[in-house]
């Protein structure tokens, strides 16, 4: 080590050398608290400002962009790992956090290890306005694109940035449909292997916007005869984000009420799909995937801000639970929940309509009635951090009572 | 011609400048305006002859600039290490006089030099690793070996596995 002479960095009195740290990114303030004695202390002063920025800086590392994997669930670990500073002692004076442990996401590595930690207040990054385009699919599937360009264009000219049409818009809903209708989409889809891939594609460019093309029946390429219930979403680039298959199928089956067995036709997803946008992380589900709670947990969990679910809910089913699911996986959540249906038709599969945009107190802020029609709600970071504030269940969970629910066996009884 | 006064550094020497670039430093400012008009040198005792140049040099070239920013745009101001081109190269300084810059920029109270010199150091220590930082600043490591394991088991965290 060379003498200390002269005048060098620790020779400047706390307040200047607080006044560097204030330049400085959370990495780069973590990095100094571990050199030396006297950093580490001057940085842990500092403790509750960075702690806050490392916990956004986490989110915007784990933006798709630098982390492709994020969308590609079987690449996906979920990572969620305790904070390493768990043995700091926090400042007593409130500008610290309230508990010793802080969640972290690192979306690449390890493993789900506890659930017990504490998550950020908030994971919408800014306010943005949600549209959900409720319109019936007839036989013709240029009409049914076209018919999605006119609402789509009218959700962007009130504001919308995110765009959600409903499930099955380019096709009739009903498993003898899927196969006429289908559309192959391998990465880079032709224009003839997949129409609405390019109209949605456009549409967002266009606009502007990130589009959710609510549902198509996708054939698979590789093995013919083999369809998904599928959901392409786009960015405000035009470029094609990734795409959901439908996890959970509609096999119901309510004796003089209804029949349907979408497993007939269609092959499930794997894979829970969630995407990163400028405005918070966004989960998709489809439909029947919405009656499983596990599954919206998990994309909270992992950081979702909104979760949105295209779905054709029956009259019968509607009726029961199309408000109370949405509502139940907000409350849940403590996370903003976007159902957008088709509009009720006169014949075919009747769908229920009332798609509706819930807050994260499974308020319903916005709803459809059954006809052709676009609803808005903007989301607030506000109503998220109130939400998870005021009733904060996110660092009251006792995973340790819980247990793993993977390795609870049945019991008789 | 404009208004000169005088300065005088902490090792006698006398300095002669604009009046309206020595204002720059706020202490000055505030100094003259309690004072009014003087023909005596005045006294700055903290900083040397070579330091209170470099200083002068930055205040001369910022004359023109607006006057400094209040605290709405603080955060703002924090939130970039940008810094523009002149300034970087006025910067390029060995550490003793980068230090002597800052703590002149403070004692005189010239804000937007102080933020110069704080970024430039703040870009040093940016992307290193803690040995790294050590070195580039002569930092000695006097970390007990439980201290050590400590930090060893923060920075699990943010290695690339």
């Amino acid at each position: 080590m060379v003498p200390l002479r002269g005048l060098q960095l620790l020779s400047l009195p706390d307040e200047l050398l607080l006044q560097i740290v204030a330049f400085l990114e959370p990495l780069s303030i973590i990095t100094l608290h571990h050199t030396c004695t006297r950093l580490r202390a001057l940085t842990r002063s500092n403790a509750a400002l960075w702690r806050n920025q490392c916990i956004k800086q986490a989110f915007i590392d784990s933006n798709p962009e630098n982390c492709p994997q994020w969308n590609r669930a079987e690449e996906l670990e979920l990572v969620i790992d305790t904070w390493p500073h768990n043995d700091i002692d926090w400042p007593d004076d409130g500008s610290g956090p309230v508990r010793k442990v802080v969640t972290f996401f690192k979306p690449l590595r390890a493993q789900y290890r506890t659930m017990s930690e504490i998550y950020p207040a908030c994971t919408l990054r800014q306010k943005v306005k949600v549209a959900l385009c409720q319109f019936a699919a007839g036989t013709n599937k240029q009409a049914n694109l076209n018919k999605a360009s006119e609402l789509v264009g009218q959700a962007v000219k009130n504001d919308a940035k995110i765009v959600v049409l409903p499930e099955c818009f380019n096709s009739p809903y009903g498993t003898s449909h899927f196969a006429n209708y289908a559309e192959a989409i391998p990465e880079h889809p032709t224009e003839e292997q997949s129409p609405t891939f390019h109209h949605l594609s456009s549409l967002a460019l266009q606009h502007k916007i990130y589009l959710f093309g609510g549902s198509i029946p996708e054939a698979d390429l590789e093995d013919p005869g083999k369809y998904y219930n599928t959901c392409l979403i786009f960015g405000p680039d035009g470029n094609f984000i990734t795409k959901h298959r439908k996890v959970h199928l509609f096999d119901i089956d309510i004796p003089n009420e209804m029949t349907f067995k979408e497993s007939d036709v269609l092959s499930p997803g794997k894979h829970i799909t969630m995407v990163n946008t400028t405005y918070g992380p966004v989960a998709v589900g489809i439909c029947y995937d919405i009656r499983f709670a596990e599954m919206a947990m998990v994309a909270a969990r992992r950081g979702a801000a909104l979760l949105l679910y295209p779905g054709a809910f029956s009259k019968f089913t509607g009726e029961m639970h199309w408000e109370l699911l949405a509502r139940a996986r907000a409350v849940d959540n403590q996370i903003f929940v976007g159902v957008c249906s088709p509009a009720r038709a006169e014949e075919g599969y009747v769908a229920w309509g009332e798609s509706m945009l819930v807050d994260c107190k499974g308020r319903v802020m916005s709803k459809a009635g059954t006809g052709e029609e676009i609803v808005y709600a903007e989301l607030d970071p506000e109503n998220m951090e109130n939400t998870r504030t005021h009733i904060p269940i996110r660092t009251q969970r006792r995973m340790e009572v819980y247990g793993d629910m993977m390795k609870v066996v049945p019991t008789e009884v | 011609m404009a208004v000169q006064i005088k300065l005088m550094s902490s090792d006698q020497a006398m300095l002669v400048v604009d009046k309206e670039v020595a204002e720059r430093s706020v202490l000055i400012k505030n100094m003259l305006d309690d004072i009014g008009e003087v023909d005596e040198a005045i006294p700055i005792p903290n900083v040397n002859e070579a330091v209170l140049k470099k200083v002068i040099e930055w205040c001369e070239h910022h004359k023109g600039d607006s006057p400094s920013t209040n605290d709405e745009e603080s955060d703002s101001r924090k939130r970039s290490t940008d810094i523009e081109e002149w300034d970087q190269k006025f910067m390029q300084v060995d550490q003793e006089m980068l230090f002597e810059i800052i703590l002149a920029a403070n004692y005189l109270d010239i804000k937007p030099l102080l933020d110069v010199g704080c970024k430039t150091v703040a870009n040093m220590i940016k992307g290193k690793s803690p040995e790294e930082i050590r070195k580039t600043f002569n930092i000695q490591n006097d970390f007990t070996a439980e201290e050590e394991e400590q930090i060893r088991r923060e920075n699990e965290w943010a290695e690339d596995r």
